[in-house]
């Protein structure tokens, strides 16, 4: 953890429970009797929503309280069947059929029925960590979350693999857990659980896979995932999003409105200049534009190199957004918001 | 025997009695001059349901329900200029330093606890919304509006459209000053001294709502119910006088019923009680209820004179003949009212004394000393020489009513009326029916305040609190919180509920915020240390939690207080305390202005049956003990219960709710319409005994009494209708109920009652 209020605090509180808490965190099982089924709410709509997906012409969103709702005409939402009430972060489909939905308590959920039910893969109240994030490319599937949390799946979510990417971790911290790892190895398993930084985002593109996450946290694949590399960039604050704009050039977005373009090969790291310092939380590109959803109801569209800016006056956060038909349509803190395309200011 | 020994005793030494009344009338009048408006909170709700138990137990941590508002705005409309925020300072000073406020909870832009809070890359920057250095520059003013977005404060603090700003805080039980109550209406005419009167000007304008302001606002509309009342009593003068033709006789009843006001607010000033606004209209009723005897009284003494008796043997056979029916009349009023007492509400217990007292005071004034001081009377010979049975023919046609045919067409469409009245009083609604202060004009200032407050502010006054009670440091166990949490969005699905908030909303926010305000963070730790980081750090000031964190209020912000609104609430939550609540975690009804209604309602509606049941049982009791008949028991009582029923229905139709305000006057209405009958049917009874048929004995009974029926009903009737041009919601409410309930009982008596008789006492109507 890099805040820095959360750390001194942590240490003060903290001295009691190492051997419990964090022991039983590393004790992997499934707890699914302990899942509390999502209450079917008229809010579930109105409420904090963390992804949107569009799939066919049925858009799905996934928000707190296990809310998993749908919708075929923008208008109606319907709440699918969901047998876990925790914070959900995000969903994607592999095909029209089969899906993913992932959230707090390492939960995974899969539908097999277009989204109507879902059932649960993988529920872990007891490691208290989130996932944060999903990319689907094929047959391969990508969770990230917090502490760098990384499962994956290469036959569509058949089987799963849960890695600890310590090639990721910083120089100083390698050094330090291999130091702890002979003389302290009950410390080195707990260590080793909270040295790797969040990872916010993860998108499996055509020339590479990356991952953004916290502390200017950026990595990139180019084997589909087997080794990882850390990218520098020279910004020390949380990236919540990554998207490839094209072979070695990436867009990294993140805390307080800071976008900014790398490219890999030369390093050059460019700023993009966002009219309001709100925190950017993902990232759409769609036909040359890339949205850029972010806190207190701010929307920054990029094109041709230029920003343009649109402010909700609500200014709840904005999370996702999908483009179904000539609406774009987004996942927010108070709920569903739609806007049409046309009226989102011109350049 | 016992009458004559009575009459013997007050004719024979009737200057001693006439002295003795004034001397008592004296006394008492000189106490009557001290009565005190006198209207606290607590005395408007039911303090031993178990909602208020919890209400009670809790309210030193968070308060109570006895909130005060004050939003201050800017006439042009935008708060962010020096005048008016110099303004706003002086507000949240000056009501900080009003005795009875409590001050830890006085809140607004200028409160220590008003802060916001940012993420920055290297953590969190945050301070108070007005930063120390505050000088009133556009820069700063820029910063303090960037602020005020920043703290979330906008919609409760600060208007949506900032425009207005509040002020709020609540109000302590006891005045810390003088140690005892705090007298509400002391408070609002601070308020409005120290507040309205100092900081409204040209530029900046002062909204007041709450319990205390409201109160005050009635106890000044109430003011003017004294002119309403003395409109009334000069019109009942002037009818009395038509009707009798004596300034003697009109003065004297008029006279002695006032004494009969007099002496009851010169006891309860004794006994240590003030008159509550709500409860203002009761020392009328008792006037009019004295009137009522009044006009028998002389009507009989008129009568007898006109046949030639001295005003003195006059007065005495008036006195021996009215004293049971009277006394009977009075008393089932007085038992009646003192069975209010059961009823655990104080302002309805003290209605029940106030009235109880009232109504047995008139025994001594109206039946004891008006005869004797009318035996002083020295009648003209033209008063004397005024023909008897003048209205013979009037008489004879209503009497007519008891002739079996017509009878029966009366009583069936007294059964369709009852019908009517019975299907449409069960639609009549418990609590208040319209957002604002019913008892005052919707154009009132208060209300014109309370609407604006509504309209600009994103949160609403109506608020019921779910008191969570749970183990010690409750708040750092992720069980404890998840289930609040639950809990809480159960009931913010709740159709009436505008927003929800608790100490488990508030620790998610502050997990987004460690979080570096990510949204996908926004849920409770399951880690003790990082939970307890959360939620126990949060300031007890905020009113979400305790020191140690057992007890943890679930606030619902309602769309307003009407009673569907609130009885759907607490049906849900009833519904889902079973469903959550466990061993250790308890959910609790309620505290809140909505929470005291909710009880209040509750208590209400459980005690309008065993009321009804209580009043007409005094009333039965004491009709079967003085007519010994069954028939003229049923004669009397059941008219009245249809008039009862019917003024149920005129109260779903005039929007009126059943609230403790208004459930006593149905009760009152009661007392008011046994005078009619049992007048009317002991001189019936009489005649039916001493072996005349129906009809005649029903014409005698309306020759001797009829015209005092009809006249006091007529008389009370206009004179109350009069309050139609209140400035009181209430009392226009009132009036109209009481006009109905006045002319309608009247009607019963001389309509639905024979017709009664004619079926009860069917074989002597053949003859």
């Amino acid at each position: 953890m890099k805040n820095s209020l959360l750390v001194p605090l942590f240490l003060l509180q903290c001295c009691l429970l190492s051997a419990s808490s964090f022991a039983a965190a590393s004790t992997i099982s499934n707890e699914i009797n302990d899942a509390i089924p999502a209450f079917k709410s008229k809010l579930s709509a109105k409420s904090l929503l963390t992804d949107i997906e569009l799939v066919g012409d049925t858009m799905f969103a996934v928000g707190e309280r296990g809310h998993i709702i749908y919708s075929s005409d923008g208008d109606i939402w319907l709440q699918a069947d969901v047998p876990v009430n925790v914070l959900l972060t995000a969903i994607k489909f592999v095909d029209s059929q089969v899906g993913f939905a992932i959230g707090h308590d390492q939960t995974l959920l899969k539908t097999e029925n277009g989204g109507k039910a879902w059932e649960i893969v993988n529920y872990q109240p007891s490691s208290d960590k989130p996932f944060l994030n999903l990319d689907i490319q094929g047959q391969n599937i990508v969770i990230v979350g917090a502490y760098g949390l990384f499962w994956s799946s290469n036959d569509g979510g058949k089987t799963w693999d849960s890695t600890y990417k310590e090639a990721l971790l910083l120089e100083e911290d390698r050094q330090y857990l291999q130091e702890i790892k002979e003389f302290e190895p009950e410390a080195y398993e707990t260590e080793k659980q909270f040295l790797l930084p969040h990872f916010n985002g993860v998108t499996l593109a055509q020339h590479g896979w990356y991952l953004s996450g916290e502390g200017g946290f950026a990595a990139v694949s180019y084997n589909q995932g087997k080794n990882w590399e850390r990218l520098e960039t020279e910004y020390y604050g949380s990236y919540f999003s990554v998207q490839e704009l094209a072979k070695s050039n990436i867009i990294l977005a993140g805390l307080r409105g800071n976008v900014f373009s790398l490219n890999i090969e030369t390093g050059d790291f460019d700023n993009i200049d966002t009219p309001v310092s709100a925190t950017i939380n993902s990232l759409l590109i769609k036909d040359e534009t890339i949205y850029m959803f972010a806190n207190s109801g701010n929307l920054f569209i990029y094109k041709n190199g230029v920003v343009t800016h649109k402010a909700f006056a609500d200014g709840k956060a904005i999370l996702s957004g999908t483009q179904w038909r000539d609406t774009l349509v987004m996942a927010t803190e108070a709920g569903i918001k739609s806007i049409s395309i046309n009226k989102l200011p011109k350049q | 025997m016992l009458i004559k020994t009575l009459e013997k005793f007050l004719f024979k030494r009737r200057s001693l009695v006439v002295i003795l009344f004034s001397i008592v009338t004296l006394v008492l009048g000189y106490q009557a001059t001290k009565i005190q408006l006198d209207a606290s909170f607590t005395k408007n709700i039911p303090l031993n349901h178990e909602y208020m138990k919890t209400y009670m137990k809790h309210s030193a941590d968070f308060g109570g329900a006895n909130g005060i508002y004050i939003s201050v705005c800017d006439r042009d409309g935008n708060i962010f200029n020096k005048e008016f925020l110099n303004a706003l300072k002086g507000v949240h000073d000056q009501l900080f330093f009003i005795p009875g406020i409590n001050r830890t909870l006085v809140k607004s832009l200028y409160s220590p606890s008003t802060r916001y809070i940012e993420v920055v890359e290297d953590g969190f920057s945050g301070g108070p919304v007005i930063p120390a250095d505050f000088k009133a520059n556009a820069a700063d003013l820029a910063v303090v509006k960037e602020n005020i977005e920043k703290a979330g404060i906008v919609g409760r603090v600060v208007s949506d459209d900032y425009s207005c700003a509040m002020v709020s805080s609540q109000l302590l039980e006891i005045n810390p000053e003088t140690g005892k109550k705090l007298d509400s209406i002391e408070m609002a005419e601070s308020l409005e001294r120290e507040i309205r009167g100092k900081f409204e000007t040209d530029k900046v304008s002062v909204h007041i709502i709450g319990f205390a302001k409201m109160i005050g606002d009635v106890a000044n509309g109430a003011k003017d119910v004294v002119m309403f009342f003395g409109i009334a009593i000069a019109i009942t003068a002037i009818m009395v006088w038509i009707f009798i033709r004596s300034i003697q006789l009109t003065i004297l009843p008029i006279l002695c019923s006032f004494m009969a006001v007099v002496w009851q607010l010169g006891m309860l000033n004794t006994l240590g009680f003030g008159l509550d606004p709500m409860s203002i209209l009761v020392p009328f009723l008792v006037f009019a209820i004295g009137v009522s005897h009044g006009v028998q009284m002389i009507n009989s003494i008129g009568k007898r004179v006109h046949e030639g008796n001295t005003a003195y043997q006059a007065c005495c056979t008036s006195f021996c003949k009215l004293l049971i029916p009277g006394g009977i009349a009075l008393l089932s009023d007085t038992v009646g009212f003192l069975t209010l007492l059961t009823i655990d509400i104080g302002i309805i217990r003290e209605l029940a004394i106030t009235a109880s007292l009232g109504v047995a005071v008139i025994i001594f004034t109206n039946l004891f000393l008006l005869p004797v001081l009318s035996s002083f009377i020295d009648f003209d010979k033209q008063f004397k020489a005024q023909p008897e049975g003048t209205h013979d023919n009037l008489w004879r046609a209503l009497a007519k009513f008891t002739e079996p045919k017509n009878a029966a067409i009366i009583l069936v469409i007294t059964a369709g009326l009852f019908a009517f009245g019975y299907f449409k009083s069960l639609e009549m609604k418990i609590g208040d029916m319209q957002a604002g202060a019913p008892a005052l004009h919707s154009e009132s200032r208060y209300n014109q305040d309370t609407m604006l407050i509504t309209d600009r502010y994103a949160i609403s006054t109506d608020v019921l609190k779910v008191i969570v009670e749970t183990r010690d440091s409750g708040c750092t166990y992720h069980d404890v919180m998840e289930r609040v949490d639950r809990f809480q969005w159960r009931l913010a699905n709740v159709d009436g509920v505008q927003s929800a908030i608790s100490l488990s909303t508030v620790a998610k926010i502050v997990s987004t915020g460690v979080n570096e305000g990510n949204l996908k963070w926004r849920s409770l730790p399951r880690n003790p240390q990082s939970l307890a980081q959360s939620s126990a750090r949060i300031e007890t000031s905020s009113g979400l939690l305790n020191r140690n964190c057992s007890i943890m209020p679930i606030i619902l912000f309602l769309e307003d207080h009407k009673a569907e609104t609130i009885e759907g609430l607490v049906k849900a939550v009833k519904e889902a305390k079973l469903e959550l609540e466990t061993d250790d975690i308890k959910f609790q009804l309620a505290s809140g202005s909505a929470g005291v209604m909710a009880a209040t309602n509750e208590a209400v509606a459980a005690a309008q049956t065993p009321m009804m049941w209580y009043v007409y049982g005094a009333v039965i009791i004491l009709c079967l003990i003085s007519f010994r008949s069954v028939k003229a028991t049923i004669s009397v009582v059941l008219p009245l219960f249809v008039v009862s029923t019917l003024a149920q229905a005129l109260m779903t139709y005039l929007q009126i709710g059943l609230t403790v305000s208004t459930m006593p006057v149905i009760a009152l209405g009661v007392g008011i319409g046994v005078d009619y009958g049992i007048y009317i049917l002991s001189t019936m009874v009489e005649s039916l005994r001493a072996g005349r048929n129906l009809t005649e004995s029903y014409f005698l009974a309306l020759k001797e009494r009829g015209s005092a029926v009809l006249f006091t009903g007529l008389t009370l009737a206009i004179g109350v209708s009069t309050w139609a041009f209140s400035a009181l919601k209430f009392q226009v409410d009132m009036g109209i109920l009481l006009t109905f309930m006045f002319l309608v009982n009247m009607l019963g008596a001389i309509i639905i009652l024979p017709a009664l008789a004619s079926l009860l006492w069917r074989k002597k109507n053949q003859k």
